[in-house]
């Protein structure tokens, strides 16, 4: 348990300087609002609706695979741990998983997913239609 | 590590590494460039094909987790038969479909490497992830007709239904752990044996979670609900695939793991497979007969076939286990050809001079898709040669004498007569009887009844054409000179149980 | 056990607490955050039970991804509040469909968490090995099961390409 503790320390820490950073700025600063001010934006247009529109879909795509490269990484983690007692008998393991990612990592990039509408993926659909 | 430490999972590595050409290969393929990606696959499994057989009697294992024993390379084997005739008629389908040709070939590849897997593999562990990487990829190939509503619904049903029986599997095995202390099918077995696992209660659970996993995936009764719509709204060549490839691979992984794990524990699980095969082969025949649709035809077809396969694994005789080979090779080259011609009849749709004799067209343009038993009226007068090969698939389905279908039939119900199950074997009988009906209903409507339909066919492509025949022939050799096959299959199963 | 009391009710407090809160939000958007929440706590149970490697991963992964993507599909779907049309004054087995699927299912785990609970004294035929550190981990990760692990690359490369082709537009 005495490994957490700094963890434990590291926590609160990080959480007490992001709270205390926002209570002394509102005790200490000076209040003087006014409609410009409260405003969400000082300038640009006005924000009209919701801020919760519909989202692309592609948010969710690269939300997927933000999560499979995610579990990939996880996989490096014990592998680290571990690295001394597993030798290169390991590494080559680990080097053959990040491969065959590789190829996945290749097929997404060059199918456009991790393009947000530049001029490569609509040249793609123009062909395509 | 010893040289020839991985020889086991040769096979599934040329396939693998197919698959992932096929992916980078359509990952640089500029839009509108045609490539041979379909000819990537068939190189693959070549390869495959000729390591199993290179495998052969040498009863080989890898890791401890995967075994080429006779079995699973004779399941190889048949996966390799569909793989090639899935890449053959595959072609039509996927132009009239407009459907991403490299992903369609990649996906079906890591389907195929994850169900050779699911075959050879002999550890619970082992056999799941190849589960899953099976169902996933046959998920995505099922929705790959991302703009027809019916392929969504087939897709999302089949994917919710199928990760929540992929959680009971799981959740058995997490069982079988507890219970046994190991996921390897051997020391389960033996555990069992000997009895040392007191917790009778959790044993119980955990065969039958496992038992409602495989259960799903083989599409018995009742868990069958799925397969209908995810084969209606499967592009063909997918249903093809799906129906003969999940079933091959599910059903060798639930030989190995009930006839030899589970095995004494039969008295538990005989009974309620007893239940379930009746029950299927009653359920999708009789169901089957009144569909209009000729691919949902075919999927309660493919539930009453699972329903044989059931009878056979249950007699669990040496006459049984080969059974569940031959039957398995059979019906991968039978209802993949009836599902080709599927395919390219579906394709003669979409000829601009075609014009649909249906009331209505959906408001998305598109034709609709022929695949009502009503279309094949006549074709006899337009096709005669495609109408001549859907007859033989279509008998040997049903299991007409000089097909292979009728071997394959007789050599599962002399299994059950064997092993004492009359009771089964004469529902099996009676239920085939039945389902001649539907099948020659197909047959009927293409000889005897006039089409309205102009004869606007596409020449039919050359290796789908071949396919079919190559096919065809092969369903008349199994089904007059079975000897052969049938000691093969006799002798693979001699290496494991 | 070696943690305290203490924590154990704490987290045990939070994730109890962060869970009620989840299903109790009209705004799912609020119900993804608490869930989140809920996940810190149990990772924090893990810690206690000497399960470290598990801890991480519910953070990294279910925390962290796993919620990001339920918060896109959230968006994606733009349900800003649930619909309520029926009448909240009847028993959860008695409402429409999935609600009654939802409750069976939860009744049938509760069950199945007394039974088991009940039954915490009794040990099995098995008593698990105490793997409990990351390397210890990594090193059965890479030495027996070094094989499932690659297969597991082909999972997710399977998984990489359904999602491009499933979410891509054109």
């Amino acid at each position: 348990m005495q490994g957490w503790l700094s963890i434990l320390i590291m926590i609160a820490l990080g959480a007490g300087f992001a709270l205390i950073s926002v209570l002394l700025s509102g005790v200490l600063g000076p209040s003087k609002p006014s409609a410009e001010k409260s405003a969400p934006y000082e300038c640009g247009m006005p924000p009209v609706g919701d801020a919760r529109e519909r989202q692309s879909v592609k948010f969710y795509l690269v939300a997927m695979i933000f999560l499979l490269f995610d579990i990939e990484v996880a996989f490096l983690y014990p592998w680290a741990m571990a690295l001394r007692g597993l030798g290169w008998n390991g590494f080559a393991q680990v080097v053959l998983f990040m491969a065959l990612l590789l190829a996945g990592y290749v097929y997404v990039w060059r199918k456009g997913a991790l393009d947000w509408g530049n001029e490569k993926t609509e040249r793609a659909r123009k062909l395509r239609t | 590590m010893t040289p020839g430490a991985l020889n086991a999972i040769v096979p599934m590595a040329c396939v693998t590494a197919a698959g992932i050409a096929a992916m980078v290969a359509e990952s640089f393929r500029e839009p509108g460039e045609h490539m041979p990606i379909a000819g990537l696959g068939l190189v693959g499994l070549i390869g495959a094909a000729i390591s199993a057989v290179l495998l052969w009697n040498h009863n080989t294992s890898s890791f401890g987790l995967v075994s080429a024993d006779n079995f699973g390379l004779f399941v190889t084997l048949i996966l390799v038969c569909v793989g090639v005739l899935t890449l053959a008629i595959s072609g039509p389908t996927i132009e009239r479909e407009r459907l991403p040709a490299g992903e369609h070939y990649a996906l079906t590849l890591f389907a195929l490497a994850g169900m050779m897997l699911m075959a050879t593999a002999t550890d619970l562990l082992v056999i799941f992830l190849a589960l899953e990487v099976l169902s996933l990829a046959v998920y995505v190939l099922t929705g790959l007709r991302r703009d027809s509503p019916v392929a969504s619904e087939a897709a999302f049903k089949y994917f919710l239904l199928g990760a929540f029986s992929s959680a009971f599997f799981l959740y058995g095995i997490a069982f079988t752990y507890g219970v046994t202390g190991s996921t390897h099918l051997d020391r389960i077995g033996s555990v069992i044996a000997a009895g040392a696992a007191q917790e009778t209660l959790m044993q119980r659970l955990a065969l039958g979670l496992l038992l409602v996993g495989f259960a799903f995936k083989v599409s018995a009764v009742p868990f069958h609900m799925w397969t209908p719509d995810a084969y209606e709204g499967a592009p063909s060549s997918v249903t093809g695939f799906m129906s003969t490839g999940v079933k091959a691979a599910a059903f060798a992984a639930f030989v190995r793991v009930f006839l030899s794990a589970f095995e004494p524990m039969r008295a538990d699980w005989g009974a309620v497979l007893w239940v379930v095969a009746a029950a299927t082969m009653i359920l999708g025949t009789v169901v089957g007969v009144v569909q209009p649709n000729i691919k949902r035809m075919l999927a309660y077809s493919s539930i009453a076939h699972g329903g044989y396969l059931l009878v056979a694994l249950l007699s669990g005789n040496d006459l049984g286990k080969g059974a569940v080979l031959f039957y398995l090779l059979t019906y991968a080259v039978t209802n993949l050809g009836a599902f080709g011609v599927i395919g390219l009849l579906e394709s003669a749709g979409t000829q601009p001079s075609a014009i649909s004799h249906q009331p209505f067209i959906p408001a998305t343009g598109h034709q609709p898709p022929n695949d009502q038993v009503r279309d094949y009226a006549g074709l006899w007068h337009t096709h005669p040669m495609l109408a001549g090969l859907m007859t033989v698939f279509l008998l040997s389905l049903s299991g007409f004498p000089p097909m292979a279908g009728f071997i394959a039939k007789w050599y599962v119900f002399t299994a059950a007569m064997k092993a004492g199950y009359s009771g089964l074997a004469i529902i099996g009988v009676l239920t085939s009887v039945v389902s001649v009906f539907f099948y020659l209903r197909v047959v009927v409507m293409m000889y005897m009844t006039e089409g309205e339909r102009p004869a606007a066919f596409p020449a039919v492509p050359r290796m789908a054409g071949l396919a079919l025949v190559v096919s065809a022939i092969v369903i008349f050799y199994l089904g007059i000179l079975p000897a052969r096959v049938l000691d093969w299959a006799a002798q693979s199963i001699g290496t494991i149980f | 056990m070696t943690g305290s009391p203490m924590l154990f009710y704490l987290f045990a407090a939070v994730a109890v607490g962060a869970s009620l809160l989840v299903i109790a939000q009209r705004n799912p958007v609020y119900s993804v955050l608490l869930l989140i929440g809920s996940f810190g706590a149990l990772s924090g149970l893990y810690v206690l039970l000497d399960a470290p490697f598990v801890a991480v991963i519910q953070i990294i992964v279910y925390a962290g991804a796993i919620m990001v993507l339920f918060l896109f599909v959230v968006m994606l779907l733009n349900a800003p509040h649930e619909d309520t049309d029926y009448d909240s004054h009847v028993h959860p087995l008695l409402r429409p469909g999935p609600m009654r699927f939802g409750a069976a299912l939860a009744l049938a785990f509760g069950v199945e968490l007394v039974w088991a609970l009940t039954r915490a004294g009794q040990s099995g035929a098995f008593a698990g090995g105490a793997v409990s550190s990351v390397a210890q981990i990594g090193h059965a990760l890479f030495t027996d099961y070094a094989f499932p692990f690659e297969v597991t690359s082909i999972l997710i490369l399977v998984a990489m390409m359904g999602a491009v082709v499933l979410a891509r537009r054109d």
